[in-house]
């Protein structure tokens, strides 16, 4: 193929953020925020579904239900993140096991506002990296990939120690 | 004498028998028109599609089915686990990384030379990742492929930084996507590495089972866990690197086919490596001959198929265990259940 | 409180086989019975967390399954043995949680002083600001029962609830159970392996085998030697402790 449509191709098909389509950003917040209010009840019983199945249905949540709604509300905020800037894999796993380990806290409110800062800092400190030091040749989500892994692999030894 | 032997090995005859079907069937599948009339006619445009690219096309199939299912199949025992295999296990990720080594350090290499690399670094990186799994004993047997696949993302992050920084992206991708199409022959044969490796594998079959009971049990039978463990870890890797280097990376072959045929005939490897063999050599020439006939003249990519029809046959197999307990299944039962064959009494084969 | 009929199978293998049984109020009610004798599995159809192939629960009134969850929270609590919770919980945290139903996520001036008493009556005010993985066994199951407390229901259940405590823990946590029906008159329905904890501390026992009852009476009724004998394939001794028979096999 030819390098330069060889480049362009692949500079669709990975995520990056160096070529965002300014007009639908403000319909994606929009359509982020709609989906926190709709699915504002059943975000409402993550503390409790984190005590475990039994324990939740022994106080009273739907379980099944609301594992199945909460599953549905996780992928539409994927779809909408996706469709925007592309897909970036294992960032949802770097920083949420990164806020539960800074902050220390079991109540998702915390948690969700917590990873939510945490998310935009190391995107942007991402960006930054591939702006200035290596000038746009290498995409953001390389990175991503790369210190996700390191990171999570360093959790798991942590982990294993206990 | 004979009929005991049949009975016995009655799925390996059949699959056998399906394979040579389709493998020959397989040869006439294509682009250009090759058939059995022009061959005999002695057409030479026909025999030399046929010589330089159909045959060693069906043979580097075969050989990839094999090797990547028996490769699976090894790590699986090894590690205890059924969710290792070349693509959970970082195995692919590292030989990728030795195909880029080779492009950076030596642009005009030969095939044997990148071979040579990505062979190194296959062996290297698998034998790294085993190790770290062994340090850690995991509560959970999901977690081992989990932290397979975050490996690979490492590796696969180091590889892509660097083709991106040196420019190599797309001279990486040509050598590492996975395709048959560019299978021409005079540059492929070093697949054939894969066949004794098979047969090394199949010659320490039991020593597998062996240290796939664990550290005591080997010891206890006077095996040396060491010395088997990293030994059928190179073999698996070996053949990985060579499937990778001349055809690319086609994943999950090797954690799909060898638990499919698990769930039929149980978990003994000297039993059920020539049905794993077979199986994967099957599986991947169907999926091989759908991606070049549904969108004919195009080709789909192999993955994609492999994707899409091994996640099928292995969610619809999740789903009999399901509804019918964890026996192995019953082929006899399938047929007469959904398609109302007669289950015939002498149906022992799968019964094992 | 009824069970009537109930089946249920796993694997094709009958687990709970016709069992039917009426649950009397403000007693202690031990289930006992060998591995696999369907005792566990009852506790949870009872309770609503698995569902069952066959036969009805009735629940002041109503099938079980037709109580909305959040009600039945509130006049029946289960505790089962899986409690590995990784979560950073401080004991009154997790305690807090027992007011759920009634709360949600707000916790009112009367929830705190529910989850004071029940601290309180568990003993673990010294242990309220700690965090639970940092406590002993003993020590945990009483916060999870303390939250089982705080949760205010007429009914308890409780699977296996002595299983990793030592000898000490375990009896201290049969004479909670005893207050617990005699002092705050809930009615407790465990399942239990020690068949002598069954006889010392409850009222009434439901012997199980094959996924069938056995017997089900007062302790006096259940605990002979023939009675035993049919269920565990062993011989027994009964000696009277305190007046009430105590079993000895060897």
């Amino acid at each position: 193929m030819d390098p330069n449509e060889y480049d362009t191709l692949l500079a669709t098909l990975v995520a990056s953020f160096n070529n965002i389509n300014t007009e639908i950003i403000v319909f994606s917040v929009l359509v982020l925020a709609a989906l926190a209010f709709l699915f504002r009840k059943d975000l409402a019983l993550l503390d409790v579904i984190t005590l475990g199945k039994n324990q939740a249905i022994n106080l009273g949540v739907d379980y099944d239900r609301c594992i199945r709604r909460l599953l549905l509300c996780v992928t539409l905020y994927i779809a909408v993140a996706t469709a925007m800037v592309g897909p970036i894999s294992f960032l949802g796993l770097i920083i949420a096991n990164l806020s539960r380990q800074l902050l220390k806290t079991y109540r998702h409110s915390e948690l969700i506002i917590g990873s939510t800062l945490f998310g935009m800092l190391v995107l942007v400190a991402g960006q930054l990296v591939v702006e200035r030091v290596f000038v746009y040749s290498v995409p953001v989500s390389v990175f991503i990939t790369l210190w996700g892994g390191i990171y999570f692999l360093y959790l798991i030894l942590k982990n294993a120690r206990r | 004498m004979k009929q005991g032997f049949l009975k016995e090995h009655l799925s390996t005859v059949l699959l056998g028998v399906a394979l040579i079907l389709l493998s020959f069937f397989s040869l006439f599948v294509g682009v250009i028109d090759v058939n059995l009339a022009g061959l005999a006619a002695g057409d030479s445009e026909q025999w030399l599609i046929f010589m330089a690219s159909r045959l060693p096309r069906l043979l580097a199939i075969l050989c990839t089915g094999m090797g990547m299912s028996v490769a699976g199949l090894i790590m699986q025992q090894l590690c205890m686990n059924k969710f290792v295999s070349p693509t959970t296990g970082a195995t692919i990720s590292s030989a990728e990384l030795g195909i880029l080594l080779a492009l950076l350090f030596m642009p005009n290499s030969t095939i044997w030379s990148r071979a040579l690399f990505s062979f190194t670094t296959a062996i290297l990186g698998t034998w790294i990742f085993v190790w770290f799994i062994q340090r850690i004993q995991f509560k959970d047997v999901v977690m081992v492929p989990l932290v397979g696949i975050m490996f690979g993302n490492v590796i696969t992050g180091i590889t892509n930084y660097f083709a991106y920084r040196y420019d190599m992206t797309q001279a990486l991708s040509t050598w590492t996507v996975g395709h048959f199409s560019m299978i021409i022959r005079g540059r492929y044969e070093l697949v054939y590495l894969v066949v004794p490796m098979l047969i090394l594998a199949f010659i320490f079959a039991n020593h597998f089972n062996i240290v796939g009971m664990g550290k005591d049990f080997s010891n206890n039978l006077g095996v040396h866990y060491n010395l088997v463990l990293f030994g059928g870890l190179t073999i698996a890797a070996l053949i990985t690197a060579s499937v990778v280097v001349v055809v690319g990376s086609i994943s999950y072959i090797g954690l799909i086919v060898p638990n499919l045929v698990a769930m039929f005939k149980g978990d003994k490897i000297r039993g059920t490596l020539p049905d794993i063999a077979l199986f994967g050599a099957i599986f991947v020439l169907v999926c091989d001959m759908i991606g070049r006939v549904v969108i004919a003249p195009y080709e789909l990519p192999i993955e994609l198929i492999i994707g899409i029809l091994g996640s099928i046959l292995f969610i619809g197999l999740l789903m009999y265990r399901l509804r019918h307990g964890r026996k192995a299944v019953n082929v006899g039962d399938v047929l007469s259940k959904h398609f109302g064959v007669q289950k015939k009494a002498e149906e022992g084969g799968a019964e094992k | 409180m009824f069970a009537k009929k109930l089946t249920k199978q796993y694997d094709g293998k009958t687990v709970v086989d016709d069992v039917s049984f009426e649950i009397p109020k403000q007693a202690v009610i031990s289930m006992i019975g060998p591995n696999g004798a369907g005792k566990s599995t009852v506790l949870n159809i009872l309770s609503r967390l698995i569902a069952r192939d066959g036969g009805e629960v009735d629940f002041e009134g109503k099938d079980i399954t037709q109580w909305k969850s959040r009600d039945l929270a509130k006049r029946l609590a289960i505790l089962t043995q899986t409690n590995n919770i990784q979560m950073k919980l401080t004991v009154r945290e997790l305690v807090t949680f027992g007011r759920f139903p009634y709360s949600g996520n707000h916790t009112t001036k009367e929830d705190e002083e529910i989850i004071s008493r029940a601290i309180a009556y568990m003993e673990l005010e010294e242990f309220e600001d700690r965090f639970i993985d940092e406590l002993s066994g003993g020590q945990r199951q009483r916060a999870y029962i303390a939250m089982v407390i705080a949760q205010d229901t007429e009914y308890i259940l409780l699977d296996e609830p002595t299983n990793n405590l030592d000898i000490y823990h375990a009896t201290n946590m049969m004479k909670i159970v005893r207050r617990l029906c005699d002092e705050l008159g809930k009615t407790v329905i465990l399942v239990l392996h020690e068949i002598n904890y069954a006889a010392f501390y409850s009222d009434y026992i439901c012997a199980f085998k094959d996924g069938k009852i056995e017997k089900f009476g007062t302790v006096k009724e259940v605990m002979t030697k023939e009675t035993l004998a049919r269920i565990y394939n062993v011989d027994f001794e009964i000696m009277e402790i305190e007046g009430k028979p105590l079993s000895i096999y060897y």
